[in-house]
C-alpha cells in the first residue's frame, strides 16, 4: 500500500508541473473510459420512436441521409422539444447520448 | 472470496455463457465489465435486484434496441485474482483521497464535459499502473444503484453499492446465470 500511496504522490506531483496545455493534450489523448450511455446510433434511436422520427425527417431531410449536416444543437433542442424534457444530448454525428425516461434522469450522470 | 452479477438482455446473456466477457471500452467508471458486488451468498438477492434494475435502466436507454431478446438475464461470477497484485480498491479511504485530489486537478485544469468525466477514473488507474509497471485486473468501486433497485440495498446506511470492473476478462470466472422474465 505504502508503494501505490507514494506512486499516487508522484502522480499527483507530476500533474502539477504541467502547464494547462500538456495537462490538456493529456486529457485529449486518453480515449477510452467515456460514458458511451445509449450507445444507440441516429437510425436505431429513430426508429424506436417512431413519431419523433417522422417529425425530425420531415423538418430536418438530411439528418437520416448524411447525419452530418445539421448543427448538433438544433438537433438536441428539436430533441428536447418533442420529449419536454433536457435530458438529451447529442454526442457525435452518429450516436445519440440520452436518458433513461423514466425517472432515471440523473442516474446516467451519477452513475 | 470476491463475487459479482452482471445484467444484460438475453441475447447478450446467450453470448457471455458461450464465449465470455468481453471488456468494453467505455463505463462510467472507466473500461471494463461491470460488476455489482458481494462477498457472502446471503447478498446474492440485492446483487440480483441491481443487475435486474440496472438491464431496466439499460434498457430503458436503448441499449438493447439491437437485440433479438431484450429479456433479462443475471450472470453470477467469481474472480481468480491475487488480491496482492491483481486488485485495486479505490474506494478505500487513502486512495479514494489521492483520487479525488487528482479529478480535482484535472476538472480545474482541462476542458472536460460531462460525458468525459469517466474518462478522468480510467486516467487515474492508467497513470497508476504505469508508475507501478503493472495492470489491475480488477477495480472495485460504487456505483449508485439503479432507481428501480434502491429499495433492496440499504443505501441510506451502506452509500452506493460496490462494483468491481474488470478490465482483464481473464480473472472472470462464471458461476451460472438466471433468465429473468418481464
Amino acid at each position: 500500500m505504502s508503494d501505490l500511496l507514494k506512486a499516487l504522490d508522484q502522480i499527483i506531483f507530476n500533474l502539477d508541473q504541467m502547464t494547462d496545455e500538456q495537462l490538456q493534450a493529456k486529457f485529449d489523448a486518453h480515449e477510452v473510459g467515456v460514458v458511451g450511455a445509449a450507445i444507440s446510433d441516429m437510425e436505431s434511436f429513430m426508429s424506436s420512436h417512431e413519431s419523433s422520427s417522422f417529425w425530425l425527417t420531415n423538418n430536418y431531410p438530411s439528418l437520416m441521409l448524411e447525419k452530418t449536416s445539421v448543427h448538433f444543437e438544433v438537433i438536441q433542442k428539436s430533441i428536447w422539444s418533442i420529449f419536454r424534457k433536457e435530458t438529451f444530448k447529442v454526442v457525435n454525428s452518429d450516436s445519440l447520448y440520452f436518458e433513461d425516461a423514466a425517472n432515471d434522469e440523473h442516474y446516467a450522470v451519477a452513475a | 472470496m470476491i463475487k459479482g452479477a452482471h445484467g444484460t438482455c438475453i441475447s447478450n446473456y446467450e453470448k457471455i455463457l458461450e464465449f465470455g466477457f468481453e471488456p468494453s471500452l467505455e463505463g462510467h467508471r472507466g473500461r471494463g465489465v461491470y460488476f455489482w458486488g458481494y462477498s457472502l451468498d446471503e447478498l446474492r438477492e440485492i446483487v440480483r435486484e441491481l443487475s435486474i434494475g440496472w438491464w431496466a435502466f439499460a434498457k430503458n436507454r436503448g441499449d438493447y434496441s439491437k437485440a433479438k431478446n431484450t429479456n433479462c438475464g443475471v450472470i453470477y461470477v467469481n474472480f481468480g485474482i491475487d488480491e496482492d497484485n491483481d486488485y485495486l480498491d479505490v474506494m478505500s479511504p487513502k486512495i479514494n483521497d489521492k483520487f479525488q485530489v487528482y479529478y480535482n486537478k484535472i476538472i480545474g485544469r482541462t476542458k472536460c464535459t460531462d460525458e468525459e468525466l469517466s474518462k478522468i477514473y480510467d486516467m487515474f488507474v492508467n497513470d497508476l499502473e504505469e508508475a507501478l509497471k503493472k495492470e489491475f485486473k480488477l477495480i472495485h468501486t460504487r456505483i449508485p444503484a439503479p432507481k428501480k433497485a434502491v429499495r433492496f440495498a440499504p443505501i441510506g446506511i451502506t452509500g452506493s453499492p460496490s462494483c468491481y470492473v474488470a478490465r482483464d476478462a481473464s480473472c472472470v470466472n462464471i458461476e451460472k446465470g438466471e433468465v429473468i422474465y418481464e
